[in-house]
């Protein structure tokens, strides 16, 4: 072979065969762990002294409402740990407890967070509950939300009237933790 | 004259970005060179590529980080690498691969002056730009309140084709050398998505904690035979067939000229792939626009007359941001790649009693090259310095120094060799890297292998 063409042979050797490249690990994949976490507004209400009321304007302590949600088609692979915050303010004289239940698609309760209890006359209070990694598979289940917001009974056994005005503002947030481990 | 040659010149500069071939640009006079610049001069009486290798090219490249960024076996945790590469990402960084496969190429002088050349290739060309808040929104989330976190600059495209084309090299004169070509494209896939708008945006809200909002959302991608109803009907054969004959048929041009505007000095300019796809075939788009606004569920505590928050949210979720896929026919351009070059050629190449072997023609060319890509999706500018020598008629050797949008020091080889009729060409760049491929942002390559005849 003429030695020019040696040459470019040569050279196509030296860029396919003899380009190198320095020690890479790939499986350092395995290792990877990225934290990443994404807020979401949730549910909020006001409820003032008449909405505890009934028509012939008679007490009735306990409220309740469902959001229908599923989550089922969402993947949990990465979802590391759930955070709610709950901000609160309360201006009756009487304490709340506020009960976060989730059912399944069925309505049978599978999970309950633990009851938010907002004093009588508290400013803002904020109230965060965490759901562990190991109870987060429930809300993959959850199909329907309940919460039921019951109103203690006074200490001095007075009962709301409807000229009151008092009311208890709820705001909550939802923090999703994820971990992209295992990518 | 002198000036108009400054203005063209500086025309195809200024506006000069795919797949930049800046070595085999105008390099040896290689067949091939009339594929970048179809004004370019060819001195063979005919040459025939050898099929399938006449040319075989691919460049890639990511102009965020290097494989070696992020996997480099060193005592690193590869959580502190990534951290570092995503810490160093700018506003906009994008992900490009180029393929290009000739199957076959030939080309004949028609007589002194003009010269004909033509030839079938195959293409794949995928560019990806994706803006730093997706990059953050993935990374570490949402946390960042007011934050817009917008996709304004997210866009890709993606495209495998075949391309007929014959072209034509005219000298006009002894000073200028033009010359055109016609491309037939067979577009078999294709995906664009250009012109995104919207942002997604957590700020303090009124009722509730956060109010989250999707603003000026404005996105849509086009697709032609990427989504269809059965994929397990498709067999490799059948895109192989649609290389040839897809049904989805569009029109080219490439432009070029070689003018001596002094003895040594010459300017070259060329425009490649004026032209586009018309997608008739397995064609879908989707698009979103539309604002929303979402501060939570507003519990209303009334189970006698329950409210459907969830669906009502999703209807009006529905009504606000508008999301149609539609079956319409759509154009494609391919994106336009310019070309524009300006060197000086010295050295006689004398024989042992000090003739000229080849009047008029020198042994060495010094100069500078422009390269640009124009597209919807993203254009790029490139400048590179080259030497090239002619060591004799069986060997040219090329050497380039490039910055472009992945380094400023891209050194590039070419070497071309004749052994008779046969002619070998290797063109490679980012040689610096040669050492170590994986810390390279991008590595292009081309070789082939013709036939080349030459007048006695």
């Amino acid at each position: 072979m003429k030695t020019p063409f040696k040459i470019s042979s040569l050279f196509l050797l030296l860029v396919l065969i003899f380009s190198c490249t320095k020690e890479v690990d790939f499986d350092q994949l395995d290792d990877v762990d990225i934290h990443a976490s994404y807020i979401a507004t949730l549910v909020y209400f006001d409820l003032y002294a008449p909405d505890f009321l009934n028509s012939e304007n008679i007490e009735e302590p306990i409220q309740a409402d469902v959001v229908q949600a599923s989550l089922a088609n969402v993947s949990q692979k990465y979802v590391d740990k759930i955070e709610l915050t709950i901000l609160t303010d309360n201006d009756f004289n009487r304490d709340f407890n506020v009960e976060i239940i989730f059912f399944n698609r069925n309505q049978e309760p599978i999970y309950q967070l633990n009851p938010i209890s907002i004093p009588a006359n508290s400013a803002e209070l904020t109230t965060i509950i965490e759901i562990p990694s190991e109870d987060i598979s429930v809300i993959f289940e959850t199909a329907y939300y309940g919460f039921l917001i019951a109103l203690s009974p006074s200490s001095d056994g007075s009962v709301l009237q409807p000229d009151d005005v008092y009311s208890l503002e709820f705001k909550s947030s939802l923090e999703l933790f994820l971990n992209y481990r295992n990518i | 004259m002198k000036n108009s040659v400054f203005i063209i010149f500086t025309f195809f500069s200024m506006v000069l970005a795919a797949q930049n071939k800046q070595v085999l640009y105008d390099f040896a006079g290689l067949p091939q060179t009339l594929m970048l610049n179809p004004g370019a001069e060819v001195e063979n009486k005919f040459y025939i590529g050898v099929p399938l290798l006449s040319q075989v090219s691919f460049h890639g490249g990511i102009t965020a980080f290097s494989a070696y960024d992020i996997f480099a076996d060193n005592s690193i945790d590869i959580n502190e690498k990534i951290a570092q590469v995503v810490q160093g990402y700018g506003k906009t960084e994008f992900i490009q691969f180029n393929e290009q496969l000739e199957v076959f190429s030939g080309g004949f002088g028609l007589n002194e002056s003009t010269y004909l050349s033509f030839g079938y290739y195959q293409e794949f060309n995928s560019l990806i730009k994706v803006p730093r808040d997706l990059v953050d929104l993935v990374y570490e989330g949402n946390q960042d309140i007011n934050r817009n976190y917008a996709v304004n600059k997210l866009s890709g495209r993606a495209e495998l084709l075949g391309v007929y084309h014959v072209g034509v090299s005219k000298r006009i004169n002894k000073k200028l050398q033009i010359g055109g070509r016609f491309k037939l494209y067979s577009g078999v896939l294709n995906a664009k998505s250009t012109l995104n708008n919207g942002a997604l945006v957590s700020v303090e809200g009124q009722s509730n904690i956060y109010t989250q909002k999707l603003e000026n959302v404005d996105m849509s991608v086009q697709t032609s035979g990427i989504i269809l109803d059965d994929y397990d009907a498709i067999e490799p054969s059948d895109y192989i067939k649609k290389m040839f004959f897809s049904g989805n048929y569009g029109i080219g041009v490439d432009v070029g000229f070689t003018y001596h505007f002094k003895k040594q000095w010459t300017v070259s300019g060329s425009a490649q792939d004026l032209g586009f796809i018309y997608y008739t075939k397995d064609v879908e788009s989707y698009s979103a626009k539309g604002d929303f606004e979402f501060e939570g569920f507003d519990l209303g505590f009334d189970l006698d007359n329950p409210e459907d928050y969830w669906n009502d949210l999703k209807d009006r979720f529905e009504e606000e941001v508008k999301i149609d896929t539609l079956y319409s026919n759509y154009i494609s351009t391919r994106p336009l790649k310019l070309n524009g070059s300006i060197y000086y050629t010295f050295g006689r190449e004398l024989d042992d009693c000090r003739f000229d072997l080849r009047p008029d023609k020198y042994s060495n060319k010094v100069g500078l090259q422009l390269f640009s890509r124009l597209g919807s999706v993203h254009s790029y500018v490139a400048a590179t310095l080259f030497y090239e020598r002619r060591f004799s008629k069986r060997l040219q050797a090329k050497i380039s120094y490039t910055a472009d949008p992945y380094s400023f020091s891209n050194l590039g080889f070419g070497i071309s060799s004749q052994l008779g009729p046969l002619n070998l060409y290797v063109v490679a760049d980012n040689l610096l890297y040669l050492n170590n491929l994986y810390s390279a942002k991008s590595i292009s390559m081309q070789a082939g292998v013709n036939f080349i005849f030459y007048n006695k």
